[in-house]
């Protein structure tokens, strides 16, 4: 594949945390690639590294992260490379961010159109009409009477209208990748499923390349082409979405998807004994063994590499290194 | 069969800071729970399906409206309803990072109700918590924890232990997994579920997850507004939903496979949001979001129709015979 179909990718990253305790081995070993105008879906619980991830590609990590392998490129540019132990890093461009939280991400103090400004004049770089510019950017976000949101200010808005704003203020900066870092989760599910609807529709006519982080398998499904399951800092494993769905092969993967209330009623699983392990010790094997029904000595002392079910599909386990037909009949 | 909680016309206002102008958070709801059920309560925020829950627990008053606990009037202020009425009825909250005392020990915590309602001292009292934790399936190694030792799974099964050390028979779960994992909210669910069958509880169950009530509830009341708009028993309900805002409720939850993309309805997509609770539209207050609205849903409120038994629905859709029928042949179709 031509290089310059790739719009996002990164390479074995590692980050840890300097914290009292001690090192938070957190990010271990995070590949992914996002092709132009792709959305891909990153899916995790709590605390498993997703916005640690993004925050790495924008270059906007806590000042107690260390970043100690791996490489980014965005758009052509190398973001960020670790060489010799040091560590070159510079703000991507053409790469935008949505945050979980509109109140927090907006100032409360400036008006939406000062805010909006802003970011045309220095982000596109356009210096004339940028009033028009920030009408425009609101009117595709579908936002009504753009003309008065430029005078109000972020707390006359509701959360959804918010949500929006900050969508229509990534677009403005016109960039080509959209990271969003669970832009849904405040929202109510009616709203929810327009604000979804709305970065979909967008991404797909200025053929963005987009990646969703998110806790919730529906929404992921429901947006994105690929998608990559993430577990204590690690991808487990990676297939196009409808695939992910009817064909989960990664043990922590089946769990998460078992105990997914369902619309049809079908009893809800157990769920996944344990916890997210300590990042202070994480398993020297693979990171979900100790929660993990299948696991066998291997498990506990070896981190598993990818595994190809099929072109698309990859799943860091184990239980397929010898193939995928015998091991395939036990999700039933 | 009796209700063991009966809600009539009740109303819950909160003033504002301009005189004469009130946030309707409750605006005459009817609801009955019987003995042995899950009720849910689902609504979006703002629609006052917390509100409910506390007035139902006596930590606000009533506005207007009567609560009924098997027969007793209890629509008053928490302090003013009697010790043995407040060990019946219990809580469990949305959040158990705060609603756990942080400088307090799992002993001290899960220990307080037996104290107050069972008065047991030393030994007694230890044994009685470890038997609580134990219900929860939580050992007693969890005794001399603090809160900030624990995930957040595991706060909340203490939460649950908690609610359960008075020995209540009603217990009001105010959105308990919302805080939590998919993986763990599994699992309170399930220990919930158990304890309901062990303890013959009955559940009022307040949340935003309709999936979740799918699995869990035997009947559901959807809140809009301040307003009940439909209520049933569940299998109904999700077969074929019948107010427009249900409908659009459905058909926006996020699914994870093709059975459950075939229920959700097609005819409605969500559009607008939800309206403040200080300027409740007139007429029908989902008028300005719903796709089927005419003139008359915009002066006049709609009454409750009974579509089938036990199921009631607050839409003009349903207020004559023929518009009822036409509307379940296209459910057919």
């Amino acid at each position: 594949m031509n290089i310059s179909d790739i719009a996002l990718k990164i390479e074995n990253l590692r980050v840890h945390y300097k914290v009292y305790r001690g090192i938070l081995k957190v990010l271990d070993g995070i590949s992914l690639e996002v092709k132009r105008g792709e959305k891909i879906g990153l899916v995790g619980e709590t605390g498993c590294g997703k916005t640690t991830t993004l925050k790495t590609v924008m270059n906007i990590l806590a000042r107690n992260a260390i970043v100690t392998a791996g490489k980014i490129h965005a758009n052509g540019d190398i973001v960020l490379e670790v060489k010799e132990g040091r560590v070159r890093k510079k703000p991507p461009k053409g790469v935008a961010m949505v945050f979980q939280d509109p109140t927090a991400a907006l100032n409360p103090v400036f008006t939406i159109g000062e805010q909006l400004e802003l970011v045309i004049k220095y982000a596109a770089n356009i210096n004339e009409n940028t009033r028009e510019f920030a009408i425009n950017a609101l009117q595709s976000a579908r936002l009504p009477d753009p003309e008065r949101l430029l005078t109000n200010f972020p707390f006359q808005l509701s959360g959804g209208m918010r949500q929006r704003v900050c969508i229509a203020m990534a677009l403005a900066a016109r960039p080509s990748i959209i990271l969003a870092d669970e832009p849904t989760t405040n929202l109510d599910v009616t709203i929810q499923d327009q604000v979804l609807k709305l970065i979909k529709r967008l991404s797909d006519e200025q053929k963005l390349a987009l990646v969703l982080v998110t806790h919730s398998l529906g929404v992921a499904r429901e947006t994105c082409d690929r998608i990559y399951v993430m577990y204590a800092g690690t991808i487990v494993e990676v297939a196009d979405s409808n695939e992910i769905f009817e064909q989960p092969l990664h043990p922590y993967t089946r769990g998460l998807l078992a105990s997914l209330p369902r619309l049809t009623g079908e009893r809800m699983a157990e769920g996944i004994k344990g916890r997210i392990p300590d990042y202070l010790n994480p398993p020297a094997g693979c990171r979900f063994a100790p929660r993990c029904d299948h696991a066998f000595e291997k498990c506990y002392t070896e981190k598993p590499l990818f595994y190809k079910a099929n072109d698309s599909h990859l799943v860091a386990c184990f239980l397929y290194e010898e193939g995928f037909s015998g091991k395939s009949g036990e999700q039933s | 069969m009796k209700a063991v909680l009966e809600v009539r016309g009740l109303k819950k206002y909160f003033a504002t800071s301009k005189k004469g102008v009130y946030v309707k958070a409750v605006d005459g709801i009817d609801f009955e729970v019987y003995k042995g059920d899950v009720f849910a309560l689902v609504g979006e925020s703002g629609s006052g399906k917390s509100t409910t829950a506390y007035t139902v627990m006596g930590m606000y008053e009533p506005t207007a409206g009567k609560i009924f606990y098997r027969g007793q009037d209890i629509s008053k202020i928490h302090w003013k309803r009697p010790m043995e009425l407040k060990k019946e009825i219990q809580i469990v909250f949305q959040d158990p990072g705060t609603s756990l005392n942080p400088s307090k020990t799992v002993a001290q915590i899960v220990g307080a109700p037996i104290v107050l309602h069972k008065k047991p001292r030393g030994e007694k009292l230890k044994e009685a918590v470890v038997h609580f934790l134990n219900m929860v399936e939580l050992p007693s190694e969890y005794l001399y924890k603090l809160p900030r030792d624990i995930g957040g799974g595991e706060k909340q099964l203490i939460a649950i232990a908690r609610a359960l050390a008075s020995g209540p028979s009603f217990v009001v779960l105010d959105e308990p997994t919302s805080a939590l994992d998919v993986s763990i909210q599994a699992k309170i669910i399930r220990t919930l579920l158990r304890l309901k069958e062990e303890l013959e509880l009955t559940y009022l169950f307040i949340t935003h997850d309709l999936s979740l009530v799918r699995n869990i509830s035997n009947r559901i009341a959807i809140m809009y507004l301040g307003k009940i708009v439909e209520q049933g028993p569940t299998v109904d309900i999700f077969a074929q939903p019948a107010h427009p805002y249900t409908q659009m409720l459905l058909s926006s939850i996020p699914v994870v496979t093709k059975a459950e993309e075939a229920l959700k309805p097609k005819k409605v997509t969500s559009t607008g949001e939800i309206p403040s609770p200080v300027n409740v539209p007139p007429g029908c207050s989902f008028h300005t979001r719903c796709p089927f609205a005419w003139d008359l849903c915009k002066q006049v409120e709609p009454v409750n129709y009974q579509i089938s038994t036990g199921r009631w629905v607050k839409c003009h859709l349903y207020s004559n015979k023929e518009v009822l029928v036409k509307k379940e042949t296209e459910h057919e179709r």
